[in-house]
């Protein structure tokens, strides 16, 4: 016992130290990274609804949307509501976060129109595809394929669509533009699903 | 150790055992995120401090350090600061460390670490392995950027996003995919190779 408490001493009195270090640093780090995603998310949201984002010579992005995060009773869905800013006028859209799995974790963002009718943009939030092949679902191209109508399931074609609900696949990077279509389906079904059920309430 | 010691260690890093370019060690960052300055500059730093601080402790415990345990005890050293500088970048440099995505988790095994901690922290003085840290971690982070402005440069006309070749210039769209950093490379480590040499037949 002695013995091995002699060898082992180290790595345990270095493991306390760095832990306690580490959990000061995301102590300290939390908030700041906590807004940073939220400002992505709000950029990426006013990308995808409205079309467009303006950055002033800082890089400041000049936002003409705020988010109001939608309570919905399936807590694993992200929604949220875009209005104009300052909350005056008619409401811009909704923005949904879809999560899913292509070779690695991914995240998007859908904007949708006001009545859930239309799929108005979509932006990649997070992902770590292949550069060269799945990342290429980054795209401005393959993106704008999927602003339509958002009242049947896309569905994932690998020839020039002939329907108006089908997305062409990226070639040689099925898997990734699969996942983007499931994505998308899921998430939107979830959210008019749940949005649907909420204003009924 | 007297000064002039101090001074070789510093630069022997710089160059005569330059990470990247002489030693070929830390080939992973090199070649994947040199395709900017910005990410090369921002990728070399935060090796050079996660660098500098392994050193330090390591050295400050070398008596302690059981030999079957030291690599154990360095990948933890090195994790828990590869974590606070990921941290770090997320809070400060949210959009950077963005663009770098898995490569600044990746330190953690980057080997240049590492052969400083065999080589260079596990056998000497704390002053001495912080000036080598530090020495090797600019070697490092010059070798990386000078990969950038080569790469960013041709691929993509400018230097830290300011254009610098007219717009006459094609870009090389090569130079910004990973098949153009294994030329640059290439060619950047022949160059310092007949540096090196030439030098030799002078001395």
């Amino acid at each position: 016992m002695l013995n091995m408490l002699k060898q082992i001493w180290l790595v345990l009195v270095l493991s306390l130290i760095f832990g306690a270090a580490l959990a000061y640093t995301d102590q300290s780090t939390k908030q700041r990274i906590a807004e940073n995603r939220q400002q992505q998310i709000r950029e990426l949201a006013q990308m995808a609804t409205v079309g467009e984002l303006v950055r002033d010579e800082k890089g400041q992005a000049q936002f003409k949307i705020e988010l109001k995060k939608l309570e919905l009773s399936d807590k694993t869905l992200v929604a949220y509501e875009v209005l104009p800013i300052g909350g005056k006028g008619p409401r811009v859209g909704y923005a949904v976060i879809g999560e899913g799995i292509g070779w690695d974790r991914l995240l998007v963002l859908i904007g949708l129109s006001p009545d859930l009718s239309k799929i108005t943009g979509l932006e990649i939030l997070e992902s770590r595809e292949t550069p060269g092949l799945g990342e290429r679902i980054k795209g401005d191209e393959f993106r704008a394929q999927y602003r339509k109508s958002a009242q049947k399931p896309l569905e994932l074609v690998k020839s020039t669509p002939t329907e108006d609900h089908q997305v062409m696949a990226l070639t040689g990077a099925t898997i990734s533009s699969e996942a983007v279509t499931a994505m998308v389906n899921t998430a939107v079904g979830k959210v008019r699903k749940a949005i649907q059920s909420n204003n009924k309430n | 150790m007297s000064k002039s010691n101090l001074v070789s260690q510093f630069t022997n890093g710089l160059w005569a055992e330059n990470p990247s370019l002489v030693m070929l060690i830390g080939m992973c960052p090199t070649l994947a995120i040199t395709n900017s300055v910005a990410n090369a500059l921002t990728m070399g730093m935060a090796t050079m401090f996660v660098l500098v601080c392994s050193n330090l402790v390591i050295s400050l415990i070398r008596s302690q350090l059981q030999a079957h345990l030291r690599i154990l005890v360095y990948m933890l050293i090195v994790a828990t600061f590869v974590t606070v500088a990921d941290y770090m970048l997320q809070a400060y440099l949210f959009t950077m460390s963005q663009s770098l995505g898995p490569y600044v988790p990746l330190i953690i095994v980057n080997c240049v670490i590492l052969a400083r901690a065999e080589i260079c922290a596990a056998k000497k003085g704390p002053v001495t392995s912080f000036v080598d840290g530090l020495g090797v971690g600019l070697g490092f982070t010059f070798s990386l950027t000078l990969l950038g402005v080569i790469r960013e440069l041709f691929g993509s006309r400018s230097i830290l996003n300011y254009q610098i070749l007219p717009d006459s210039f094609e870009p090389w769209v090569v130079m910004v995919l990973p098949s153009g950093a294994f030329l640059t490379l290439g060619l950047v480590i022949g160059l310092v190779n007949y540096l090196r040499s030439r030098k030799r037949v002078e001395a």
